[in-house]
């Protein structure tokens, strides 16, 4: 019978490689909660910063939950991607970060990683772009069989997430 | 004479949400000259005698009435007498709304009506373009400035319908987001803020009965205007009980009173009534709608214990000196505190070549990880003295993988959990144990392989120390680099619901305020009762002191008698 809002906005990224970034962005949640109103995903525009060092996407996330129980508190998973002049789709990384617990205003940097292959890959990752992606992309938001990856540490998502939580003190929550 | 005062000559603002059509104004004009005076009197004449006194006789018909009363819908056009004969006359209408003037004339002049004063000016006609103010501020010969002119154009004269759904609903095409060639009138619709505005204005033709009517004769009585917002702009104002406005003509200088009304139909008390609990359903429905999706039930944990709940992610890891670190970390859980056999609680990460950012060598996992854990205060095996809860430990290792299988141990370290809930970013330094002779660091250089603790639980407190007194003198380390772990924390139990339930909140307070009032008010009762039962019974005692001191003590013989 609690409810959750996250009001808030996905302010860029920084830090990657090249410039030309779009990002796809999704909450996943537990089994107990229920999406009243918003949507659970969405992929930003593609922004192409000439100045700046960074990508400003200022894409809004706004979604209300209803929950049972505290497990399976939602999380935000993103996947960075890079559309170069061609007009291909190369992965940049793979970041998460749990939707913060207390209510407030939360300025979040989420930082990011991208699976590496052999040297040969990444030979030809540089002339031609392309590279490994994740089979499956659940492995972004569950820890379970990560120690078999290979990455590398790329940019990260600045994020300002406010929350608003309701009727959690009635249950004797403390956050 | 009061409320006769004045007329503030300014404009009113007005905002209703009832659709403009409703909306009827009464417009009274009366002309304020003396009422013997007729015109094409004869001139006084001049005999020897004296001035002939010209004859009030009867007054001939007048041509144009005194009195005049109209009561007038939103956008509904009256036509004034220069308008009949100009639209009358076929060659002067151009386009559509011409002609559609010239079949109203005709049908108007077919009736043979009289001449009357007051007519309107709707939206489309020609003089509310002009009138706007849109391309002349002042009254002199202003060139209006290419900014005006174009604003001029664009003013869209739509209200309601389909643009001001789209602006409070933000319409998003499916397809073709981006137009690539847009035409003039979009790219200037586009830059405007204001919503469009609808206008009105009621004129007098004030022309004396003989002239053919003329512009120059036309004044403005009231001008209306209306935006897409529901605000209405009334210029001057209703005269609600004030004296009415006045004009003076030009050319004749007579004068004229008018007064402004607004008779619209109200609507009904029942109505209104009716609208309110409309209102009133529809949202109680939408609420239980809203709570039923939600539900009554949410998860309380056992009595008497304590839920520690923790979401975290392992952020990063830098100033390691080995690349592609992963990270191992498990929770060391102190006595009291229990976890559910199916919880995980150990974590090992993926392995991350680092990269440079600010001359530091920095390794993002963005791991997530999340746990709970129950506290609960085992009674028995209390020491009789309060002691606080020891909080659960996160111990780290970090380790570094490279590509020739050759394995580093880069560092161990611990973060205590943070007993207060929220979010937290803590940082873990760390330190890896370093050997007595130089064989170790020569191994470790070539082929990897460094000394590792026995227990892991070494960096923090040891789990085999039962002591008073620990030393970890000897132990022989080299700090490396940092882990950086966020912590989302929450806590519950069900002894903060009954905390809750018993704290007063601040309506509560105040209604205990009153309630302390009412009490001071039944005591001050009570008091004044006291007091007044008090004065009565010494009253009494008085009474009977007096009784008692008349009557003498019965003497012992006197009873007898």
């Amino acid at each position: 019978m609690a409810e959750v809002h996250v009001i808030g906005q996905i302010v860029g990224a920084s830090g990657f490689p090249d410039h030309s970034l779009f990002c796809k962005w999704g909450i996943h949640s537990g089994g107990g909660w229920k999406i009243l109103s918003g949507l659970r995903e969405g992929q930003t525009q593609v922004d192409n910063s000439q100045s700046h060092d960074a990508a400003y996407f200022a894409h809004p996330i706004d979604i209300h939950f209803a929950t049972k129980g505290i497990q399976g508190w939602p999380r935000l998973h993103f996947q960075v991607w890079h559309q170069d002049a061609f007009g291909r789709n190369e992965l940049y990384g793979y970041g998460f970060v749990h939707i913060p617990t207390s209510p407030g205003m939360h300025e979040i940097d989420c930082p990011t990683w991208r699976p590496t292959g052999t040297f040969m890959e990444s030979v030809t990752q540089f002339f031609l772009g392309g590279g490994p992606h994740l089979k499956n992309p659940d492995l972004i938001y569950s820890g379970a069989d990560r120690y078999r990856l290979q990455t590398i540490a790329m940019g990260k998502i600045h994020l300002r997430i406010g929350i608003i939580l309701r009727n959690f003190d009635k249950f004797g929550i403390e956050c | 004479m009061a409320g006769f005062f004045e007329p503030d000559c300014g404009t009113a603002y007005y905002r209703s949400n009832d659709p403009i059509k409703n909306n009827k104004i009464k417009v009274t004009l009366k002309k304020v000259s003396a009422s013997f005076a007729e015109e094409g009197a004869k001139p006084v004449t001049t005999t020897e005698s004296g001035v002939e006194l010209a004859t009030i006789g009867k007054q001939k018909k007048k041509k144009s009435p005194d009195h005049e009363e109209c009561i007038i819908g939103w956008q509904q056009k009256i036509f004034c007498q220069r308008e009949i004969e100009f639209y009358s006359n076929k060659d002067n209408c151009k386009n559509v709304l011409d002609q559609k003037y010239h079949q109203e004339v005709l049908s108007l002049i077919n009736k043979r009506r009289q001449k009357n004063m007051i007519f309107t000016y709707v939206d489309h006609d020609p003089f509310s373009h002009q009138q706007e103010g849109v391309y002349s501020m002042t009254n002199l010969m202003e060139k209006p400035s290419p900014l005006a002119i174009k604003m001029a154009q664009v003013r869209c004269r739509r209200i309601g319908g389909r643009q001001l759904r789209e602006k409070e609903q933000g319409s998003i095409p499916k397809t073709l987001i981006v137009d690539e060639n847009p035409s003039e009138e979009s790219k200037l619709r586009n830059h405007l803020e204001a919503p469009p505005i609808q206008v009105m204005y009621i004129m007098a033709d004030l022309s004396p009965p003989n002239k053919t009517p003329d512009e120059t004769d036309e004044y403005v009585l009231c001008a209306l205007k209306v935006d897409a917002n529901g605000v209405l702009c009334v210029k001057p104002d209703y005269s609600c009980g004030r004296k009415p406005y006045s004009i003076e003509t030009y050319m004749t200088r007579e004068g004229f009173d008018y007064t402004i009304e607004n008779v619209s139909k109200d609507m009904s008390r029942q109505e209104q009534e009716k609208e309110l609990r409309m209102y009133r359903e529809m949202y109680s429905r939408h609420n239980d709608f809203v709570q039923s999706c939600v539900g009554y039930e949410f998860e309380v944990p056992p009595v008497d214990t304590l839920k520690y709940v923790v979401f975290g992610e392992i952020v990063s890891a830098q100033d390691f000196e080995k690349d592609n670190l992963y990270i191992h970390m498990f929770t060391d859980l102190p006595k009291d505190w229990t976890a559910e056999r199916s919880q995980q609680l150990s974590w090992i990460t993926q392995t991350c070549a680092a990269k440079t950012v600010d001359q530091t060598e920095i390794a993002y996992f963005s791991y997530p990880f999340h746990f709970e854990l129950n506290y609960k205060k085992n009674q028995l095996s209390s020491k009789g003295e309060y002691e606080l809860p020891q909080f659960p430990r996160l111990m780290l290792e970090v380790g570094a993988f490279d590509s020739w299988s050759r394995h580093y141990n880069e560092g161990y370290s611990y973060l205590q959990l943070p007993a207060k809930p929220g979010i937290h970013t803590e940082t873990a330094h760390c330190w890896r144990p370093v050997g007595n002779s130089v064989v170790d660091n020569l191994r470790r250089f070539f082929i990897g392989g460094t000394p590792e603790i026995e227990d892991p639980t070494y960096a923090a407190i040891p789990s085999t120390f039962d002591g008073s007194y620990l030393s970890k003198f000897g132990f022989r380390t080299q700090s490396t680099g940092t882990v950086t772990v966020r912590l989302n924390v929450m806590l519950q139990s069900r002894a903060f619901m009954e905390t809750k339930a018993n704290k007063r909140s601040l309506g509560s307070l105040l209604e205990s305020l009153g309630i302390t009032a009412m009490q001071a008010n039944i005591t001050s009762v009570l008091e004044a009762f006291k007091r007044a039962r008090m004065k009565m019974v010494a009253a009494r005692e008085a009474a009977t002191q007096e009784l008692l001191r008349e009557v003498r003590p019965i003497q012992k013989g006197e009873l007898e008698e």
